[in-house]
C-alpha cells in the first residue's frame, strides 16, 4: 500500500540546503545591480561545493545570501528543511579577510565563536584549544593576530568557523590572498579538515584548480547577472593529482566555460 | 623676571617656593587636592557614562544623531564658567554642585569623540560578531570599546584639562573646601606666592596623571598593535 512512499529512495536523503529561485538585486542612486538571476542548487550531506566565476558574477552576494549577512533577496533558501533568517551558528564561515578581533589574542578570537554558548568555561577552553590544534597553531594560543603570517591568520579564522560546531562552512575565497606555496598547504590541511568534520561545504573561488582538488561538484556562474551556467561534477578520487590528465581535462573544460 | 622685579604683584623666586615647601608640608596641599580630584573623579564618572550612552545611541542610529546634535554642540560652546556659576545657583553648595558642573563641560566634547569615533568601526568585524550572535554586551566589549579606546584616551585628556578648570571655578565660587578655594583665600590676602604655590603644585599633579596615569592606561589597551621598527 506506500510502496510508492517507500520505493522513493533519493527522497531518503534530504538535502542540507536548498536554494530555490533566489534572485538578488542591489540598488543604488547610480541603478540596479542584478547580482543573482533566479539561482536554484541544492547541496547534499558532506558534500563539497565550489562556486567559481568572474569578477563580479555574484559569487560573495550568494554565499552572504546563504550566511544570513544580507537580508532582502527574492526567492527561496533553506538549510535542513528551515529558511534562513539571518546569520547564525549552524552556518560557519571564513572570508578572504581573515577578519580576526585585532586586539584579541588567537584563543580569544576563536572563543568569540562560543562567547553566547550555554557551555562552562573549562569545556569552551578546551573546544578553543582542540580547534587550534586542529588547524595547526598550537604555542600561538597568546599571540597577537599581528604576529601571525597571512597563512596562519586564515587556520584562525578556520578554526573560530568551526569551532561552535556548524552544520555547513562557507568559504569566501579564503586563500585567495596567500602565496602559492601556503595556499597548497592550507588546500590539503582544508581537505583533512572536511574529512574528520563531515560536513558540507561551500568554497567559492577564483582558482580553478583549487576548486578541483577539494569540490565533489563546480557551480560556474556567468555575469550580469549572475546566473548558473553550468554544474561540473569532479569524481576522480582522493588526494587528487593536480598534474593528472584527468585534472587537466577538467580544467580545461572549466575553462572553456568561462570564455577562455 | 621674577628675581629682578622686587615687587608684590610678581613675588621672588624664594618666596613662591616656600610657599610650595609650606603647603606640602603641613598637608594642606594634599587634603585639599584629595577634595578637588575627588570632586573632578567624581563629575567624570558621570560624564563618561552619560557620553557613552549618548555618543554610541548618536553613532549608531542616525535619528538620535540629529536629535541630539545641536545639544551637544550647544554644550560645546558654553564656557565652563557658565556651567560654575549656573550650578552654584541650581545647587547652591553641594557634592552635586561640582558633579555636576563637572559633568556638563566634559560630556559635550566626550560625545562628540565617541560618536566621531564609532564611524570607525569595521563593518567587517560587525558581521563577525553578527555571525557569532555576540550580546549587546559582548559587541561593546570585544568591537565598540576596543575601536573607541584611542578616541576614549583623547576625550579623557581634553576632558582632565577642562575638568580642573572648572571645578576651581566651582570652589571659588560656591563651595568651602578644595584648591579652588584655598586659591580664593591666598587671592583674598594678596598672596600672590600662594596663588603661584597652589597652582604650581596642582599643575604638577595634572601632568604626573597625564604621563603616569592616562599613559599607562594607553600603553596597556594598545599592546596588541604593531610597532614599526624603522
Ligand atoms: N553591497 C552592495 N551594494 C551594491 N552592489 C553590490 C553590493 N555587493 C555586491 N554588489 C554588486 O553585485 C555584483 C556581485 O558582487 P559579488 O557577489 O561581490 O561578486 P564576486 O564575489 O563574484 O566577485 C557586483 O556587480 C557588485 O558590484
Ligand atoms: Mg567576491
Amino acid at each position: 500500500m506506500s510502496f510508492a512512499v517507500s520505493s522513493a529512495s533519493s527522497a531518503a536523503v534530504a538535502p542540507a540546503l536548498a536554494i530555490e529561485h533566489v534572485s538578488k538585486r542591489f540598488s543604488s542612486r547610480t541603478g540596479t545591480v542584478v547580482a543573482l538571476d533566479d539561482v536554484s542548487l541544492t547541496l547534499e550531506p558532506n558534500e563539497s561545493l565550489a562556486i567559481v566565476g568572474r569578477s563580479g558574477c555574484g559569487k560573495s552576494t550568494l554565499l552572504r545570501l546563504i550566511g544570513g549577512l544580507e537580508p532582502d533577496f527574492e526567492g527561496r533558501i533553506r538549510f535542513e528543511g528551515q529558511d534562513i533568517a539571518g546569520p547564525g551558528l549552524d552556518r560557519g564561515i571564513v572570508f578572504q579577510d581573515h577578519r580576526l578581533f585585532p586586539w584579541l589574542t588567537i584563543s580569544q578570537n576563536v572563543g568569540i565563536a562560543l562567547h553566547e554558548a550555554a557551555m562552562p568555561e573549562a569545556q569552551k577552553r578546551q573546544r578553543v584549544a582542540e580547534h587550534i590544534e586542529l588547524v595547526g597553531l598550537s604555542g600561538f594560543d597568546d599571540a597577537f593576530p599581528h604576529q601571525l603570517s597571512g597563512g596562519m591568520l586564515q587556520r584562525a579564522a578556520i578554526a573560530r568557523a568551526l569551532t561552535a560546531d556548524p552544520r555547513l562552512l562557507l568559504l569566501d575565497e579564503p586563500f585567495g590572498a596567500l602565496d602559492a606555496f601556503n595556499k597548497i598547504n592550507l588546500q590539503q590541511e582544508l581537505l583533512r579538515i572536511w574529512h574528520v568534520r563531515h560536513i558540507p561545504m561551500i568554497l567559492v573561488t577564483h582558482d580553478l584548480e583549487e576548486a578541483i582538488y577539494l569540490c565533489d561538484r563546480i557551480v560556474v556562474l556567468s555575469p550580469r547577472p549572475g546566473r548558473i551556467q553550468s554544474i561540473v561534477p569532479v569524481t576522480l578520487s582522493r588526494p587528487r593529482d593536480r598534474t593528472s590528465p584527468e585534472f587537466t581535462s577538467i580544467r580545461k573544460e572549466l575553462l572553456g566555460q568561462l570564455g577562455f | 623676571m621674577a628675581r629682578t622685579l622686587a615687587n608684590p604683584l610678581v613675588p621672588h623666586v624664594a618666596e613662591i617656593g616656600t610657599e610650595l615647601v609650606r603647603i606640602f608640608s603641613d598637608g594642606s596641599f594634599f587634603r585639599q587636592l584629595q577634595v578637588t580630584l575627588g570632586r573632578v573623579g567624581l563629575g567624570f564618572v558621570f560624564a563618561f557614562i552619560l557620553s557613552l550612552a549618548l555618543g554610541i545611541a548618536m553613532g549608531r542610529n542616525k535619528y538620535v544623531a540629529r536629535f541630539a546634535e545641536p545639544a551637544v554642540l550647544i554644550g560645546l560652546t558654553v564656557p565652563g564658567l557658565v556651567w560654575a556659576l549656573l550650578c552654584v545657583i541650581w545647587f547652591g553648595i553641594s557634592l552635586t554642585t561640582s558633579t555636576v558642573a563637572v559633568a556638563l563641560s566634559l560630556a559635550p566634547p566626550l560625545t562628540l569623540s565617541i560618536a566621531q569615533g564609532l564611524k570607525t568601526v569595521s563593518a567587517e568585524l560587525q558581521e563577525i560578531t553578527a555571525v557569532y550572535q555576540l550580546s549587546l554586551r559582548a559587541r561593546l566589549r570585544f568591537l565598540w570599546l576596543p575601536t573607541l579606546y584611542p578616541f576614549l584616551l583623547n576625550g579623557i585628556r581634553i576632558g582632565l584639562s577642562m575638568a580642573w578648570k572648572v571645578i576651581v571655578l566651582v570652589e571659588i565660587f560656591g563651595l568651602s573646601s578644595g584648591v579652588g578655594y584655598r586659591l580664593n583665600v591666598e587671592y583674598s590676602s594678596m598672596n600672590v606666592a600662594g596663588v603661584l604655590a597652589w597652582t604650581i603644585g596642582f599643575a604638577l599633579v595634572m601632568a604626573i596623571l597625564e604621563y603616569g596615569f592616562i599613559g599607562g592606561l594607553e600603553r596597556r589597551l594598545t599592546r596588541w598593535r604593531r610597532v614599526a621598527v624603522v
